[in-house]
């Protein structure tokens, strides 16, 4: 009985004309494959860099590629949209393998080995998942159409391509039934329930009482308007927004690597002639593919909180405005035109002034693309070239680069000023014959400025009070170079890391412990592109060590609502935030309440990327967003763990009125715990 | 080899009268003179000031070369260059000052170009020594530069006129040796010509230029209280500034905010009003001379750094200021 469970693949329609189907399938691929080579041809040609894709820490590249492509995790953060896409990705997938898997059997094993294994229980078993698979897939394509065209959220784009698209899937889907639903209702064998959408065709002709006629001559007509529909579909994709069907998966191969907290050096200042972006033809070939791997899905809008404090930015927009710049670019040379395009000229700059400077180097919208694009590492590129090249940028900047360069620290007091927040506290100084286990890296914020000196102070006493064997460098010590770097003065910034570094690998000691987020992250993730290669830990870390060790005991209750916000430095970039969340879990009585946005997904201060030095944009205040968020869990006290943070939020909540909240850092309430 | 070590100082005027900061140049230069064993010469291009050769020569130059021409009368940038030039190519003197006002700071790099002399800008102080030793702010007056002048010659050099006092001793009246020169200027084409003089409107003029500052915070509180902010910045032809919040609050346009993401300004004068002195806007008036806060909170932190401080509310402070302002107007009217 077994062996019935199969069917004739073309039945119906008669195996004599394979050589079409074959003939059509060449076509399809054929333009399938001109339209990808004429992509290429922009990919590769627009570009004036050399770029090669490479192929280290493949492992990772692979991992991502099935954790981030396969299983959609990035996607699947959001329910709605994220089962919606993942439901038509896997439904796709299922049934191209399925359809593969007919081919296998018709074209190599049958007639090469005489084996044909589509039968039996393997055959129920592969008719019953294909079928959940197209029937996953359309309920993905109604979610989407209802998405569309009915909750309308404000991230989509609306464009008539794709409603076209949605509708095309649809077809091809509907159409595969319906042919299954003629052939069942035909040869009427009762095993064929388990072809579950079929079976649903077929009862509703037996409901209509279809003439036999009829039926086959429609099984026909359909199957050859299923086979065209489905084979153009197939030559569109390089043609439409499906392209990211090919750039997405590419591209999460390609960015896997690349660390968001990091920013590349522009090597040899002396040789190159021009840094940073000023025309599309600048950017890399990697570059170039990440504007045609966005599929526009908004999410990086949605978690940008410049977009959400309504400055003028959307990192999708970016995207979509360097995409059109690169295409029209492209398209003029491709016509051999040697004019550039409508803003691609050098002098144009490619997105507004106010959209550059807008961004505060958060990196959320790198972190929410389910496709690995990075939205500020183009917008970094284009300050680069305002700043390097153009010397484009707010008059408070300048002061701001002038202050740096000539005193070597942020606010422009000088070293003479660089120990006056230990007085009182005795700490030891490493210096060439003076060494220390650990050097406490204080910080620009927490050397000058009159309210995080004060929390500097604090951490020393800390360490002082666990016993620790620290010292600073005192006058010697100089900024980290963060905010010059993200402001976009690679130069000074690589100036200034050089100074350090030098100054660093002089000295004896066997860790850095530094205060701000932003230290920690370049002295442990960027000096090592100058050979540096530091044991550096954030102090929330330390604290933790110290009080598991013994060495610091909380012995107070603290009856508390406590909202911790997480430095995007520290959580984004570095993944640490379960740190000072333990920290501060250790201390009895407090409850710990966390904002909307916590973790990896937390929401910039508004300092970041030179901000603490920048006038305020137009827009909302963006410290006044995230506290009005915060504030939503009624805390009765905010902490961080980054001088800029903590400024930002005092001035937020003195701004919007707020009374009786404090603002603190969490070694300030580990203190008040001892 | 003997030099001349002479000291030629450049007399500006102003409303028919010779700046004060020139008077206070030509003391400056008799002291540097004396040190030096030379004389001391003044040059001055323009329109007769009464009794010049007077006040020059009780001052203690004892020459006084007055270049005189209707096209004189006006600061004509090519046409002084080119006279200067020429009347310093003769006389070689060994050091050359003015003060380092608008047409000092414009034409003595002009002249420095022409012969080839060193140029010391804007200084704070000149000391005589082996060599020339010339003391300047700079990064924005954070630091001061002593500039050696090695090279012989002519050196030349702008004074800051906020250094430049008058000597307090008395002079012997003395009449300086006046030459006047009547320079042939048919032929000069000059490219640039002055056309006349706007004066400064406190209200509208950048705050980074402004003199005397009112600048006010949070705690101006309304725009209803600005007004009276606003009459008395008129009073003293103040240029009104502010603080981040006053700003935000949509009382002041951007321009008008003081401090590490705004303007940093150097008035000579600057009353804040209702402001805390947080240090994101005490960046931006580091370089302000006089400093004076009228504030409720006696524990505020503005009051850490002020010349002047006054406990008080400013709508009570304020128009008594005006009062009192106005009665002394009236005063001087009734004179
Ligand atoms: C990144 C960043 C950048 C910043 N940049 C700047 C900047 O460039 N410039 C700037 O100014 N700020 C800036 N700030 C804000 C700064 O930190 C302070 O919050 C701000 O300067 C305080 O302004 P204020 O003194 O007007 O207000 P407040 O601090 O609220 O002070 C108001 C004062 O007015 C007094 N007062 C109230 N009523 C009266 C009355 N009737 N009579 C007399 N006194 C009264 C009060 O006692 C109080 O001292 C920045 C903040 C951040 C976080
Ligand atoms: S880095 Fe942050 S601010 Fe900049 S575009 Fe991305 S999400 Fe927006
Ligand atoms: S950049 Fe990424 S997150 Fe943003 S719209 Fe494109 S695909 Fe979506």
């Amino acid at each position: 009985m077994e062996h019935m469970w199969t069917r004739e693949i073309f039945w119906n329609v008669g195996a004599d004309k394979k050589i079409v189907v074959y003939c059509l399938a060449v076509i399809a691929l054929g333009f399938f494959s001109y339209g990808i080579y004429r992509r290429y041809f922009l990919w590769r040609k627009v570009s004036r860099n050399k770029g090669r894709i490479s192929f280290d820490a493949l492992g990772k590249r692979v991992r991502s590629l099935i954790i981030d492509g396969l299983f959609q995790r990035r996607l699947l953060r959001e329910y709605y949209p994220g089962l919606m896409h993942a439901f038509i990705l896997w439904g796709f997938f299922v049934l191209f393998l399925g359809t593969l898997t007919i081919a296998l059997q018709e074209d190599i094993t049958s007639p090469l080995m005489g084996v044909s294994f589509l039968k039996g229980y393997f055959y129920l078993l592969y008719k019953l998942t294909l079928n959940i698979a197209g029937l996953l897939a359309m309920a993905g394509i109604l979610m989407a159409l209802v998405r569309r065209y009915i909750i309308r959220p404000d991230r989509l784009s609306r464009s008539a391509e794709q409603g076209v698209i949605l509708i095309w899937i649809l077809i091809i889907l509907v159409t595969g039934f319906m042919l299954e639903g003629l052939r069942i209702y035909s040869l009427k064998n009762s095993w064929e329930v388990w072809s579950i959408g079929g079976w649903i065709v077929s009862e509703i002709l037996s409901r209509l009482n279809a003439q036999d006629f009829s039926v086959l001559y429609l099984h026909k007509v359909l199957w050859w308007a299923h086979l065209i529909i489905s084979f153009g579909f197939l030559a569109y994709i390089p043609f439409s927004r499906l392209i990211h069907l090919v750039t997405s998966p590419a591209n999460i191969f390609i960015n896997a690597p690349t660390s968001q907290a990091v920013l590349s050096p522009i090597v040899n200042f002396d040789a190159s002639g021009s840094f940073g972006v000023s025309t599309v033809k600048d950017f890399t070939p990697r570059q170039i593919f990440d504007f045609d791997a966005c599929t526009q899905c908004g999410r990086c809008q949605d978690n940008c909180p410049a977009y959400i404090s309504e400055k003028p930015l959307s990192p999708k927009k970016v995207i979509e405005e360097l995409k059109a710049r690169w295409l029209e670019t492209g398209e003029l040379m491709k016509e051999g035109n040697g004019v550039e395009g409508k803003r691609g000229g050098e002098n144009d700059g490619l997105l507004d002034e106010d959209v550059i400077w807008s961004c505060t180097l958060c990196m959320a919208c790198a972190e929410s693309c389910p496709v690995y694009i990075s939205s500020f590492e183009k917008i970094m590129e284009l300050r680069r070239s305002l700043v390097l090249m153009k010397s484009t940028f707010f008059p408070e900047i300048a002061t701001f680069f002038r202050d740096v360069e000539t005193f070597g620290d942020t606010f422009g007091r000088g070293r003479a000023f660089r120990e006056d927040w230990a007085i009182g506290i005795d700490v030891k100084k490493i210096s060439d014959g003076n060494q220390a286990d650990i050097l406490y890296w204080v910080g620009c914020q927490g050397t000058f400025h009159d309210r995080n000196n004060l929390i500097a102070g604090t951490l020393a006493q800390l360490f002082k009070a666990a016993g620790a064997d620290f010292g600073i460098l005192g006058k010697e010590e100089y900024c980290c170079g963060d905010p010059m770097r993200r402001i976009g003065n690679e130069y000074l910034f690589q100036k200034t890391a050089q100074r350090n570094i030098e100054l660093l690998g002089r000295l004896n000691f066997n860790k850095i412990v530094t205060y701000c987020p932003h230290c920690f992250n370049t002295l442990k993730n960027e000096y090592p592109q100058f050979g540096a290669h530091f044991d550096v830990i954030h102090y929330t870390e330390f604290l933790r060590d110290l009080i598991r060790a013994g060495n610091l005991k909380i012995t107070k209750n603290m009856e508390k609502r406590v909202a911790y916000h997480d430095p995007c430095y520290l959580a984004r970039a570095n993944d640490i935030y379960n740190v000072p969340r333990e920290i501060l879990k250790s201390i009895p009585g407090m409850r710990l309440v966390e904002p909307e946005r916590a973790k990896r997904k937390t929401f910039c201060c508004g300092a970041g990327g030179g901000h603490m030095w920048m006038r305020e944009i137009p827009g909302k205040k963006m410290n006044e967003v995230r506290v009005k968020e915060i504030m939503n869990g009624q805390p009765e006290i905010i902490t961080t763990s980054c001088p800029y943070c903590l400024i930002m939020f005092e001035d937020g909540v003195k701004s919007l009125g707020l009374e009786g909240i404090k603002c603190l850092d969490v070694c300030e309430i580990i203190r008040d715990a001892l | 080899m003997t030099m001349h070590r002479d000291v030629w100082v450049l007399l500006e005027a102003e409303d028919k009268k010779i700046k004060s900061s020139s008077v206070a140049l030509i003391d400056e230069g008799r002291r540097l003179a004396v040190q030096l064993g030379g004389g001391l010469t003044a040059v001055f291009l323009g329109q007769t000031v009464e009794g010049m050769d007077h006040l020059v020569g009780t001052h203690g130059a004892s020459n006084l070369y007055f270049i005189h021409d209707e096209t004189l009368h006006q600061y004509a940038p090519e046409l002084y260059e080119r006279l200067l030039t020429q009347l310093l190519l003769g006389k070689k003197p060994y050091l050359v000052m003015a003060a380092a006002t608008s047409l000092g700071s414009d034409l003595m790099p002009r002249v420095a170009a022409k012969l080839k002399a060193p140029l010391v800008s804007n200084c704070v102080e000149i000391r005589v020594g082996e060599d020339m030793k010339f003391i300047k702010p700079v990064q924005n007056g954070r630091l001061h530069a002593t500039v050696v002048c090695k090279a012989p010659g002519t050196k030349m050099a702008t004074v800051d006129p906020d250094v430049l006092t008058i000597a307090k001793e008395e002079n012997q009246p003395k009449i300086a040796e006046v030459t006047e020169m009547r320079p042939d200027t048919e032929g000069d084409r000059l490219s640039i010509r002055v056309t006349g003089f706007l004066k400064a409107d406190h209200r509208t003029i950048d705050i980074s230029e402004a003199e005397i500052i009112v600048a006010i915070g949070r705690g101006v509180g309304s725009e209803e209280n600005f007004k009276i902010i606003q009459e008395f910045a008129d009073r003293i032809g103040a240029a009104i500034g502010g603080t981040r919040p006053a700003v935000d609050a949509g009382i002041l346009p951007f321009e008008r905010q003081i401090g590490q993401t705004g303007k940093a300004v150097s008035p000579k004068l600057i009353i804040m009003c209702g402001i805390s002195g947080a240090m994101e806007f005490t960046k931006g008036i580091e370089n302000a001379r006089t400093k004076v806060a009228i504030n409720m909170d006696r524990q505020s932190r503005v009051f850490k750094s002020v010349d002047l401080g006054i406990v008080d509310d400013l709508n009570r402070v304020i128009p008594q200021i005006i009062e009192h302002i106005d009665a002394m107007a009236d005063e001087e009217k009734g004179q």
